[in-house]
């Protein structure tokens, strides 16, 4: 395969799983600056390790979480500690989204990303991988652990927002 | 709500990201992942670099003292920098290993942030290792090869001033150590000399620690 075929081979593959950028460099950005320079972080390592990708060992989309994740963790890991957990809010609707604001919010989605704000790094993965409907099998191939600690793990988050939920309710009631 | 309830909100969203589409292509056309790829294949490269310059100081001073043995004190400064030199290139070899571990990111997530919280710690230890001596090893080095270029002793006649220098350096040390623990914490505008703060003052380490311990909470919590 040529140099040129071989970029337009990964330039197809991250063009289909474009997603995967996007949400990664929303749920771990600061503004809407950060979102565009750690998405571009993201393809400049994807297309680093590209070269290195063995269709046989792992999916297309593995594979890229795992990049996608470890150059997003790893920015926010050099933050200083004050601002690194700082609640997620409507921006960050807005980042996701590519940019643009989201005209009707979802109550929901605004309480989702209170929530997800209120995590670390590594549980903000798995959140995210949850809600992209990964299996717990890829789940735990993208993250390094077992399945049933991956299982485990979503049972003690989905606890957790119930109690916050029960006492978002109660406080408002 | 249930988290599930949030998945289907969460899939419902609207994506709007034709312009984050149009940053990733514009990189390509701006030649700009090229530019990454080979600035990682020059940071390997600066790393064998490195290794090279360790074995060519090694290389001297092991002929410097080999020449010298009979001089006792040319000796023992030879086997000293002889030392220091094998430190370097362990140092360096080392962090090249480590580096190989994370170069392509693709390990899973917690087994790559477990390699670069190790190679963070190595990095800082191995700098500090490396660089507070260097309050000693200034005047040390240049005398050495001084006395390898001339063949004359340059060490001999001036003992009194050379031991008061190593005075003033193992003070500068713990001056250095003691200035970085008052700065710790305070916002400083360069990011070089934040880092060396971070570092001398136990900051970087205490970070790193507390990443390591977060990585295994999540893995066995």
């Amino acid at each position: 395969m040529t140099g040129r075929q071989h970029q337009q081979r990964f330039e197809s593959l991250l063009h289909e799983h474009r997603r995967i950028v996007f949400k990664v460099a929303g749920l771990y950005s600061r503004s809407a600056a950060d979102r565009d320079d750690l998405a571009q972080e993201i393809s400049a390592q994807l297309w680093r390790s590209f070269g290195g990708y063995d269709p046989a060992r792992a999916k297309f989309s593995t594979w890229m979480y795992r990049i996608a994740l470890n150059v997003a963790i790893s920015q926010a890991r050099r933050w200083p500690e004050a601002d690194r957990f700082e609640p997620l809010d409507a921006h960050h609707l807005e980042t996701v989204g590519g940019g643009e604001p989201i005209a009707e919010q979802d109550e929901r989605l605004t309480a989702l990303y209170a929530f997800i704000g209120q995590l670390d790094p590594l549980n903000r993965a798995l959140i995210l991988l949850y809600l992209e409907d990964r299996s717990y099998t890829e789940m735990a191939e993208i993250l390094g652990l077992s399945e049933t600690n991956v299982a485990t793990k979503i049972s003690r988050i989905k606890q957790k927002l119930r109690e916050q939920m029960t006492a978002a309710e109660t406080a408002g009631a | 709500m249930e988290l599930d309830e949030m998945k289907q909100a969460w899939a419902r969203m609207d994506l709007r990201q034709e312009g984050m589409e149009a940053l990733l292509r514009q990189d390509f056309r701006d030649r700009r992942m090229d530019k990454a790829r080979s600035t990682m294949r020059w940071s390997l490269l600066g790393q064998a670099v490195e290794i090279a310059c360790w074995l060519a100081f090694v290389v001297f001073v092991a002929s410097f003292w080999v020449e010298h043995r009979h001089v006792m004190h040319l000796l023992v400064i030879g086997l000293l920098l002889h030392i220091y030199g094998i430190a370097g290139i362990w140092s360096s070899v080392t962090q090249l290993f480590l580096l190989s571990r994370i170069y392509l990111f693709d390990a899973p997530v917690l087994v790559l942030q477990r390699r670069l919280a190790q190679l963070r710690r190595f990095r800082m230890v191995s700098t500090l290792a490396l660089g507070l001596p260097w309050w000693f090893l200034w005047l040390l080095v240049p005398l050495v090869v001084l006395t390898w270029w001339s063949g004359v002793d340059r060490f001999a006649g001036a003992a009194g001033w050379i031991w008061a220098n190593m005075g003033v350096g193992a003070a500068g040390i713990a001056l250095s150590l003691w200035l970085a623990r008052r700065l710790a914490g305070r916002p400083i505008r360069s990011p070089w000399l934040q880092r060396m703060v971070d570092d001398m003052s136990g900051c970087t380490l205490a970070r790193v620690s507390r990443q390591l311990d977060e990585i295994a909470r999540f893995e066995h919590g």
